[in-house]
């Protein structure tokens, strides 16, 4: 978009605007409200519902606003009564087919439809033929379609296509007769619930949430996804201490995410509220036997007898956890327990990445107005779905190149420029070509492909004019992480920009290599200790049979909690204050918007307490702010942060990583060349396309708590009656059960 | 000032009383016998609330929430839920019905408002009217309170007829000169 | 079945009489692809100029002149150029591509080389509309003789010149009639309009410059350059040049194809004497669509007594316009409502659904006057109805909801009676 600057008149008033930009949002900014449904600002113009009539100088008929850009010297109307009779005519042409069932939808209140229709006042149904109509049903376990109540705005079938690069919904038949409907009327994707987000009536809805309340009873709360690392802003609506549903739209502002959430963060609430919880803090007095419930009090007294003597405690926190408990546990462990054996939970160390990290981390929008994009192994559209958008979007809309090094053919490479199949494992050998043209034979051979393709890459990098990306999944060892993070020299320009973009798994995993210096890795802690605390739960608990006490803060019962001696009820992220720092360094926050359930507490103030009754008072005063401000003092990439800076979310705080010069790491570099030697370099390529979803619905503690996802991880089957909730129609494992 | 002219006076004082007593003893009584008697209440008295089932006996409420956001005393919580079974065994009417209805009678103000806002002709107010209770908790009822199958309706109340002049009694009190009418 | 010309000589309709006139040798025989072999030696502004001196307008129905729609092609633009035939012909009461398509495919070919030599396209695609199927196997045919004397396929003629021409169908869908709906069905989507701007000339089949025209314009072009486009104009009026077939079909004695010029004069003159009177002798004229089913119908005050020159000035004067040529006759014994429901149950079926005037307002006004149709008719109804279509009108995507529209308020405007007698029916209890 330039920056020059044109005088565009609208009702009269004269306006400065962007030269280009779309008339529909230049009016809408300056008070003049225009109604539309088709419009949506990330999606292709369709201009088909007609609702954006305006009038313009010098052209025929009424004008789409939504389709005109701005030229100098152009005279908008916009609010005569030819135009409002236009709009009136088109809101009684969608009321025509529109059933007026509102108090049944569960879109009732918050419907574009009916907002626009009421606002314009004046509505008298003249509308007296027979309606066409359809009944309701499922279109997959998430969601559910009332074809009757669609307007046609195909909003859906755009976003399912542009966004999300599935085009698993598209029209059918034609004329009045058009319904938005499935290749084989089962929904066979990875629903993502983007089409439910931004229908703007009640055509496509939210199975999970369906008929459970209203969307005025809600108190919305702005927060963080739990689940993965892009740190995906939502807005969760809860009532009466019960997480009801979580959408991306209610929060009106065009944040980090826009209105993009995935599977997981927009269905996979279920857990917050489930009857599973653990509700009281539980004792194993004897090894083997029963937890029994206890007070707080007790269980804490308990815990810090247990260790006030033991040396050497081993504390573990988990990255989902908020930066303030993992930041807290760190202090218990330091200050308290004066051990320095603390660990992240996480398989993948981010630690030598950042050590090395020579060039900024990129945020998400400059994925989406990059030029070339380099992805090494990992799978983001399953794992990082934003970060997948916005790379979809640069090729789509951006004309970006995308060049994607993996073992598997992902289904990420229908967008990309180049896919560079390599054998197992081999990812190294890739970072080691990328660092000097004269490995390219070695590095060939081991990853299994022709010399070519790698300096096909070359090529493509060096010809870049913009942003260069270099984005990583979870495969890489240490030495390559370090020998990639400081090698941003090698490819930046005058024309081209390296920024990095680390892909872990976990919501908070950046966060917790930043706040927990100094930590150990989770296998060194796990051998080297006999007494543990443990935030969150391990992947593998077996390690733990052999210890002498352990103490675990979960929400759910799990492999490490029924090894542990005591059990602490911990809140989830929607019953907490705190901070998320996700993978492009935005330090975002979490906030609490129910009541803690049962009688949990938020991790970091159940270290706080175990520290209180050992003797050591962090001065928190049980306050979350306090302990971010501790965070602020003491890591340097978090230096002057305060709650209050990151309260606006259009515009995301970025941690200040530090950015080291080019270091020497012939060390590393000698390391991974042995390595890379040490290959066996035969052909060992995974040539299956995974399914879509594989990882995104797989069953995790948290996910099996909604029940539509024991569906979706057992293929997603098509049910009988299309009619009935397809929960009804099969149990937990997928299978068909008879009709009661 | 003697105390011939204060006999006089209060005897007067007594004869103006006792002729307005024993003028009205010939008219007709207004008192009601309550609770011997019942009370005649008008057919658009706004007593307790009435949930509706419609001829097959289907709650006809669809828990749409409209009631609870029209009341100003925010005395109505619902609880909604979705009942897939067919028609004929499921619950409401509709497919959406309320798993919980609730009205807090020591708030609830009976304005009518939230008959005027339902959509499904669900809730109207019904006649009972002897609403006290020993515990305040107790005013809180719940579906099985409400609904019109289950609401247990008093004897103590007998409805006008829709021709029946109710309204004479307060046009008497008014010729009389008393006004307490609103 | 007449099929002649009046008041000119045949051009069109030249080979329509002729045995085997479909075949090369034939078309060869009677005078084809000379003005091929003339174009090829012409340059290409040559060409345009001299398409744009006959003031040819597109014969689809809009009317467009084609020399200004070709200049608009960017020659030099990089990326490939179209040319693609809009044989689509789905306007109820048009039939005349079809025999033109029938009788007489080189003349086609002929078009389409002597308009992709002009504009430097090197591609050529005949869209068929789904029902014309069989005729798909005529033009096949004729283009593998024209491949086979090397008129088509590599190095025209030994001119250097390389062109391609394709046959495709589409599946039956009146929207795809209309040009961009026509490229978007040609490149395999769904039949839906698209923007405008950029125009297909612009931006058209598969995003490149592209130029789409009516059979009977691109069959027109060769007549042009054997002519002379001054010569060709002067068959016509000054604003409309040359010779128009139209499609006669109703309660005419002789329905059929008729070349007549253009600014033929008059109206009245050719439905009475022309096409050989009204059918029943005893039954007067009582309406007339002049240009297939999307113009406005004209009753016979318009007609009768009132020298309405048969061009697009003369007819948009009269209160109608060309169209396509779909000439409908009708006369006392047809009810004006039921005709207009059948033409409003089409324009039903065949809106695309892509925008809410034309999709919701043709459902609206279907409804409508089904329950007219059945009696239940108010007297409210005919106001309705105009509001409707006033709502449609110049609000829809494209110009489908137009045509929509104009038939229904031109019909109850122009003949109040018959709905009347609908409307008030009920009310007067008969």
């Amino acid at each position: 978009m330039s920056e020059e600057l044109i005088k565009v008149t609208i009702n009269g008033t004269e306006y400065e605007v962007e030269k280009g930009r779309r008339l529909i949002e230049v009016c809408n900014e300056n008070g003049c409200n225009i109604p539309s449904f088709c419009y949506y600002s990330d999606l292709q113009v369709q201009a088909s519902c007609r609702m954006c009539l305006v009038r313009i100088d010098k052209m025929p008929k009424l004008q789409t606003s939504c389709t005109i850009n701005c030229t100098d010297g152009m005279v908008v109307t916009t609010n005569t009564e030819e135009i409002a009779k236009a709009q009136r005519a088109m809101s009684e042409f969608l009321l025509a087919n529109h059933p007026l069932d509102c108090p049944v939808c569960d879109r009732g209140g918050e419907c574009d439809l009916q907002e626009t229709v009421m606002s314009a006042g004046n509505v008298e149904e003249r509308f007296h033929e027979p309606k066409n109509s359809f009944a309701e049903k499922f279109l997959s376990p998430m969601v559910a379609n009332d074809q009757q109540r669609c307007i046609l705005c195909k909003r859906c079938t755009r976003v399912c296509d542009e966004w999300m690069g599935e085009t698993v919904i598209e029209a059918g038949n034609r004329g009045v007769n058009t319904v938005i409907g499935t290749y084989g009327g089962w929904l066979n994707c990875s629903q993502c619930g983007n089409c439910v987000e931004v229908c703007p009536t009640g055509t496509l809805l939210d199975a999970v949430y369906r008929h459970e309340t209203r969307p005025w009873e809600l108190e919305r709360t702005v927060s963080t996804d739990v689940y993965s690392s892009d740190g995906m802003q939502l807005s969760i609506g809860s009532r009466g201490g019960k997480v009801h549903r979580i959408v991306a739209r209610d929060r009106y502002v065009n944040g980090l995410n826009g209105e993009f959430l995935d599977v997981k963060a927009r269905f996979g609430h279920e857990f917050v509220n489930h009857p599973d919880r653990i509700k009281t803090p539980l004792i194993r007095y004897k090894k083997g036997g029963k937890a029994i419930p206890a007070t707080w009090d007790d269980a804490i007294s308990f815990v810090a007898d247990k260790l006030k003597d033991s040396k050497n405690v081993g504390v573990v926190a988990s990255p989902r956890l908020t930066n303030e408990s993992i930041f807290t546990l760190k202090r218990l462990a330091t200050e308290a327990l004066n051990s320095d054996n603390y660990a992240v939970s996480d398989a993948y160390n981010l630690a030598p990445f950042f050590d090395n990290l020579s060039a900024p981390l990129c945020n998400h929008k400059e994925i989406r107005y990059a030029k070339t994009i380099l992805l090494i192994g990992g799978e983001p559209e399953e794992e990082q779905t934003y970060t997948a958008k916005q790379m979809r979007q640069a090729v789509r809309n951006g004309g970006a190149k995308l060049i994607i090094v993996n073992d598997t053919p992902i289904n990420l490479i229908k967008s990309a420029t180049q896919f560079v199949h390599v054998n197992k494992g081999s990812y190294e050998a890739f970072v080691l070509a990328l660092l000097d043209k004269k490995n390219d034979k070695v590095s060939a051979k081991k990853l299994g492909v022709d010399k070519a393709e790698l300096e096909k890459v070359r090529v493509t990098i060096a010809a870049t004019e913009g942003d260069f990306i270099i984005m990583f999944g979870g495969d890489l060892s240490a030495e390559a992480q370090a020998v990639l993070a400081n090698s941003a020299e090698k490819f930046a320009s005058d024309k081209c920009k390296v920024l990095y973009h680390p892909l872990p798994l976990y919501n908070n995993s950046v966060g917790a290599n930043d706040v927990m210096q100094g930590k150990k890795s989770l296998g060194e802690v796990l051998k080297e200790s006999k007494s543990f605390i443990i935030g969150g739960s391990l992947q593998d608990a077996n390690i733990l049979e052999e210890k002498d006490f352990v103490v675990a803060f979960e929400l759910f019962e799990t492999e490490t909690t029924d090894k542990a001696d005591v059990i602490l009820p911990a809140a989830s992220f929607a019953e907490v204050d705190g901070t998320y720092t996700n993978n492009a360094g935005n330090v975002q926050r979490v906030r609490k918007a129910i009541d803690f359930v049962n009688q949990s507490k938020p991790d970091w103030l159940i270290a706080d307490a175990i520290a209180k009754e050992l003797g050591v008072d962090f001065g928190y005063q049980s306050s979350a702010s306090a302990v971010f401000k501790a965070i602020a003092d003491s890591v340097p990439a978090y230096e002057g942060l305060r709650y209050p800076a990151l309260k606006n979310e259009s515009k995301p705080v970025q941690a200040k990583h530090t950015i080291h010069s080019a270091k020497d790491l012939s060390n590393e570099i000698k390391a991974l060349t042995e390595r890379v030697e040490a290959l066996a370099g035969e052909t060992n390529k995974n040539n299956e396309t995974p399914r879509i979803g594989h990882k995104l619905h797989r069953l995790t503690t948290l996910t099996s708590r909604t029940p539509q996802f024991h569906l979706l991880a057992n293929g997603n089957p098509k049910p009988e009656n299309l009619h009935v909730s397809p929960l009804k129609q099969f149990d937990t494992d997928g299978k068909a059960v008879a009709a009661s | 000032m003697s105390i011939i002219s204060d006999v006089i006076n209060s005897t007067k004082a007594v004869i103006k009383g006792m002729k307005i007593t024993i003028s009205k003893m010939p008219q007709k009584k207004w008192t009601v016998q309550y609770p011997d008697v019942p009370v005649t209440v008008q057919p658009r008295y706004r007593g307790q609330h009435l949930l509706h089932v419609d001829e097959n006996g289907k709650e006809k409420c669809v828990a749409c929430y409209l009631c609870a956001a029209a009341c100003p005393s925010e005395c109505i919580y619902i609880e909604a839920t979705d009942d897939a079974r067919p028609y004929e065994e499921r619950v409401g009417r509709d497919e959406r019905y309320a798993k919980v209805y609730n009205i807090d009678y020591g708030r609830c103000i009976f304005c009518g408002f939230c008959v005027e806002a339902c959509p499904k002709d669900a809730i109207t107010h019904g006649y009972n009217f002897e609403l006290s209770v020993y515990n305040r908790a107790d005013l809180l009822k719940t579906k099985d309170d409400l609904l019109i199958t289950k609401q247990k309706q008093s004897k103590n109340y007998r409805v006008a007829l829709s021709d029946e002049d109710v309204d004479s009694e307060y046009k008497e009190v008014d010729k009389v000169g008393i006004k307490f009418r609103l | 079945m007449e099929i002649k010309a009046i008041g000119c000589e045949p051009l069109q309709l030249k080979r329509m009489h002729v045995k085997d006139g479909h075949t090369l040798k034939v078309y060869e025989k009677t005078g084809g692809y000379k003005s091929l072999k003339k174009a090829l030696e012409m340059t290409q502004d040559d060409i345009i100029n001299e398409v744009k001196a006959s003031a040819l307008r597109g014969r689809g129905g809009a009317g467009f002149p084609t020399g200004m729609k070709w200049s608009f092609v960017p020659r030099q633009s990089p990326k490939p150029k179209y040319v693609v035939c809009n044989a689509d012909e789905s306007e109820p009461g048009t039939f005349k591509d079809r025999y033109l398509l029938e009788r007489d495919p080189h003349a086609l070919i002929e078009g389409m080389l002597i308009a992709a030599f002009a504009l430097g396209s090197e591609c050529c695609y005949i869209y068929f509309r789904g029902e014309y199927n069989y005729l798909i196997d005529i033009m096949d045919k004729a283009i593998e003789e024209a491949r086979k004397a090397n008129l088509v396929g590599k190095n025209i003629l030994g001119s250097g010149f390389n062109c391609e021409v394709f046959t495709q169908t589409g599946a039956g869908a009146y929207i795809c009639g209309e040009e961009t709906a026509l490229l978007s069905s040609l490149e395999g989507y769904r039949g839906h309009p698209r923007m405008k701007p950029p125009f297909p000339a612009i931006e058209g089949l598969y995003a490149c410059p592209t130029v789409v025209n009516n059979v009977e314009t691109l069959t027109a072009v060769p007549q042009i350059i054997e002519m002379g486009g001054e010569n060709w104009r002067n068959l016509g009026t000054e604003k409309s040049g040359g010779t128009k077939l139209w499609s006669v079909s109703g309660h005419v004695k002789k329905p059929g194809v008729y070349e007549l010029p253009m600014g033929y004069s008059n109206l009245e003159k050719f439905i009475l004497e022309d096409c050989g009177g009204m059918l029943h002798d005893d039954k007067k004229l009582k309406a007339c669509i002049p240009g297939g089913s999307s113009v406005y119908i004209m009753n016979a005050e318009q007609i009768i007594g009132k020298n309405v020159l048969m061009d697009y000035e003369g007819l948009v004067a009269a209160g109608s316009s060309v169209g396509s040529g779909g000439f409908i006759v009708m006369d006392e014994t047809v009810d004006v409502m039921e005709s207009t429901k059948n033409l409003i149950e089409f324009y039903k079926h065949e809106s695309c659904g892509w925008c809410t005037p034309c999709r919701e307002g043709t459902d609206w006004l279907n409804k409508i006057l089904k329950r007219i149709s059945e009696g239940n008719g108010r007297p409210e109804d005919a106001q309705l109805m105009l509001d409707i279509c006033d709502n449609i009108e110049g609000k829809s995507f494209c110009p489908l909801g137009d045509a929509a529209a104009w038939p229904v308020q031109s019909a109850i405007k122009r003949f109040p009676e018959d709905f009347k007698n609908w409307l008030f029916r009920n009310t007067n209890g008969n």
